[in-house]
Order: structure tokens, then sequence, then C-alpha cells
């Protein structure tokens, strides 16, 4: 199946199954692939793929809670400023898959504890290492972030390639201070990301309600812009 | 070839493209691709690709310069605060050369969204809040959108090898849309997230590092360094 198609089939969890579960030496695999193919600025990966496996049921409600608690304080927060006059007041079921899987993947930010021998003789001649220190995190955010997509669009299309399926949220509060329930996550939330084998997909409970022809996304020309 | 050897194997940085012009239908079917394949929260895609094409030197010059510029900052800086106890005195990292001299030069952007696909206008009549279509809320969304931006370039990046071309990408730039703006790129309406160039390599970085014999040297982080199991 070429790479197109493979990623085609791609589609966001409604609900994993709770009783199969990809092996655990498959999921490893895929991460070593992974990590073996994407790229990052300096070779350093300021980042961490914190891994909760199908044990960690406890673990994974408090990263929903996140998800959550952030969703609904941005409604809270768009009818205070005047953006909406009411909320949805109810919880997202989309974000059930953060919840419920057989892995769920949190990224974080990670300070750098030193470069490769290569980057270490460029520091010495002057290069300044901003991965290093941690009052340089939020200003690399951004690039941690764009690293954070080369690395889960790998793992997703490694994954496709076994049959896991995949989802992903980015809502959840970005402040770390807001984290303090959540010990590995020492600096800023960047992503989670959640593998199974689908029970049910979200573009289902769509078809089902007669709306899928309506979650359309941009056209092209809106998106690129050939100057 | 597989995903993961076609990855591993043709991906490089690229340090000197050659003249050739690669056909532009092989990039905009890449580009394409990308688009079709890359999942957006809420179906916005709230970002926007500037494509430099091969008569636009001089903005790629401009392009550069912000790339040099931005890293002279960085060094300077710290050793204002005291990170630091030289610079490298302004001279360009030579791996940036692929910003300036290139077939092809992509830029992406945040941008703002002017309207939600109809299921999403729904939910937004329902009470829910589309970050993506406020420009007050871009840098607020700034991380999640650079998460796609990221998404987009590795399905860009499979499409770009499987189309026989190469690509590498550079994320030092000055992030303020002003200082482009003040450079005559006046289409840019939102700070820069990632530039990725296209073409057909003459010489990649590893040929140098090789040729100096510290390619053994620039190697990743251990992979338990990254990916912690709990």
């Amino acid at each position: 199946m070429s790479t197109f198609d493979l990623l085609e089939k791609r589609r966001h969890i409604r609900k994993y199954k709770t009783d199969q579960h990809p092996k655990l030496g498959v999921i490893r695999q895929l991460l070593w692939k992974t990590w073996k193919t994407t790229p990052s600025k300096n070779n350093f990966m300021p980042y961490y793929c914190h891994v909760l496996g199908p044990d960690k049921i406890k673990e994974k409600e408090l990263i929903w809670n996140k998800s959550v608690a952030n969703h609904t304080s941005m409604e809270d927060k768009a009818v205070q400023d005047g953006y909406n006059t009411k909320v949805q007041g109810f919880t997202n079921p989309y974000y059930e898959h953060i919840k419920f899987n057989s892995y769920l993947l949190v990224f974080s930010s990670r300070v750098c504890d030193k470069p490769n021998p290569y980057y270490e003789r460029q520091i010495k001649t002057g290069h300044f290492a901003e991965q290093l220190y941690p009052e340089w995190v939020e200003r690399i955010a951004d690039t941690a972030c764009v690293e954070v997509g080369l690395f889960v669009s790998n793992m997703t299309m490694f994954c496709m390639e076994e049959g896991i399926d995949v989802s992903y949220t980015s809502c959840f509060p970005r402040d770390v201070s807001k984290w303090d329930d959540i010990p590995y996550v020492k600096y800023r939330p960047l992503l989670f990301m959640s593998l199974g084998y689908a029970d049910r997909y979200r573009y289902e409970d769509l078809e089902e309600n007669g709306e899928l022809q309506d979650d359309i996304k941009p056209e092209i020309n809106e998106v690129i812009k050939w100057l | 070839m597989n995903t993961f050897d076609l990855l591993e194997t043709k991906r490089h940085h690229v340090k000197t493209y050659k003249d050739q012009i690669p056909p532009k239908e092989l990039i905009k079917d890449a580009l394409w691709k990308a688009w079709k394949t890359t999942p957006s929260k809420n179906n916005f895609m709230a970002y926007q690709i500037d494509i430099y094409g091969p008569n636009m030197q001089k903005e790629k010059d401009k392009l550069w310069e912000l790339a040099v510029k931005n890293h002279i900052n960085a060094e300077e800086q710290a050793v204002e605060k005291g990170l630091a106890d030289k610079t490298q005195e302004g001279k360009p990292n030579p791996f940036y050369e692929h910003i300036k001299y290139n077939p092809y030069l992509i830029c992406f952007h945040g941008r703002v969204c002017k309207k939600a696909n109809p299921f999403y206008q729904r939910q937004i009549d329902t009470g829910h809040f589309a970050d993506q279509m406020y420009e007050e809320y871009v840098s607020h969304i700034h991380g999640s959108t650079c998460v796609e931006v990221g998404i987009f370039a590795a399905n860009l990046t499979m499409y770009l090898l499987e189309n026989k071309l190469d690509m590498s990408y550079n994320s030092c730039f000055i992030r303020d849309k002003k200082v482009w703006q003040d450079k005559g790129l006046f289409w840019v309406k939102q700070d820069p997230i990632l530039m990725i160039s296209i073409g057909y390599a003459k010489r990649y970085r590893k040929q140098e590092l090789e040729k100096w014999g510290v390619l053994d040297d620039d190697y990743k982080p251990e992979m338990n360094e990254v990916i912690r199991w709990l």
C-alpha cells in the first residue's frame, strides 16, 4: 500500500477496543523506528515522549482531566470576553481516546543534559545551544512542537503499517504550573497521542448523524499560496 | 522500498542543491497529497504555506538573511546573559545555504481562519469556541499550529522522497513578522514557523562531516533519554 493510501485511512478514534492491545514488543519497535528516522535541530530532540501502557488507567484519567478542564475553561473565557453567548457545557466525547486506549504518548519539552561531541565542539567555538537551558524552554517551544509533529507523523505511518490506529489531542493547558499532579511533566506539555485498535471511529458518529460531508478541510488554495 | 528504509537512507540535510529544477508538477503532487492526508484540529489547518519558486532569488536571499541574523542574535544574547563567553563572530552557518540556493523554498506561517466548515459552524452556534478564527488567539494556539505544521512537513517529506526529491528544514529565523514585512516580504501576515527547501541534492551535509572525519560524533540522544516508559 502506498504512503498516501495508508495515511488516507487514518481516522480519529471514538472508542478503542479495551480487550485487545498491540503487543508491547511491537510498540517498542515502532517507537524505535520513529526515534531513528525523526530529525532534530542540532540532534538534540528537546522533548520527552512519555509512554503510558495499558495498565496506567488512573494516570490516563489525570491526563484526560487536563483536556476536559482546558476545553471548559476556553469556552467560559470566550463567553466572559464576549466572543460567545453560551458554552456547550458537556464533555467532548472525542477526547475519550485519551482516557481509554492501549497506549498514551504524552509529549513535553525537555531540557537537554548535553550536546553530542560534534555540537560540543561547535559550542566551544561560540555556537549557542538553547536546548540546554531551562530559561529557553518557552522560547524554543515552537521548534519543539514542530519536531513533535514530525515524530508523531512518522509514528503514525509506522503504526498504520501494523494495523494500529492512532489519534491526537492538543487541547490541554500549556501552563506547566497547572500540571503539579503529573510529576513527569516538568516543562511545557506539547501533545497527546493515543494508540490501539479502533472499536469505533469519530467519522462513524458523524455518518450516523448525516454530518460527515460537512466536516471538510479548507480548500488547498486557502492554505497553500504559490507566490 | 519500505517507509522506514526510505526515511532512513534517503532523507538527509542538503548542503548544496543542483541547478536542475524539478518539474513543478512533482511539487504540486506532493503538496496536494500532504494537504489531503494531514489532519488538523477542527479541520481548520490554521497555517499558511508560501511557496517561493525558482525565480524568487531576491526573496530567498532575504529569507537566508533572516536565518543568519537570528543565529547571530541568539549567540550575542547568550554572551550578554553570561551563558557563553564568545560568539562565532557572525560567520554564517554553511548549512543554511539550502535556504538561499534551491529550486523551491516553502515557508509556513500561522493563519487566521475566516470561516469554520459547516459542521464546526454548528458547534460554534451551540457554544464551541473556535480560537483559530481570532487574530488575538494566534499566539495562544501557536504551539498547536506548530505541531500540525510538523505533521504536514513529515507527510510532505515522504511524498517528496517518493518523487525522488530532496528536502531540508530550517527553524532558525527571526520570529517577528514585522521584521519580515520590513524586508519587503509584505505578504507575510503572521509569525513564521518553519522553512523547507526542495530540490535535487548535489551535496549533503553528512558528506561534509564525513570528509572532516566527524560524522560519527553527530548523533542523536539515546532512545531512552527521549522515550520514557512510565
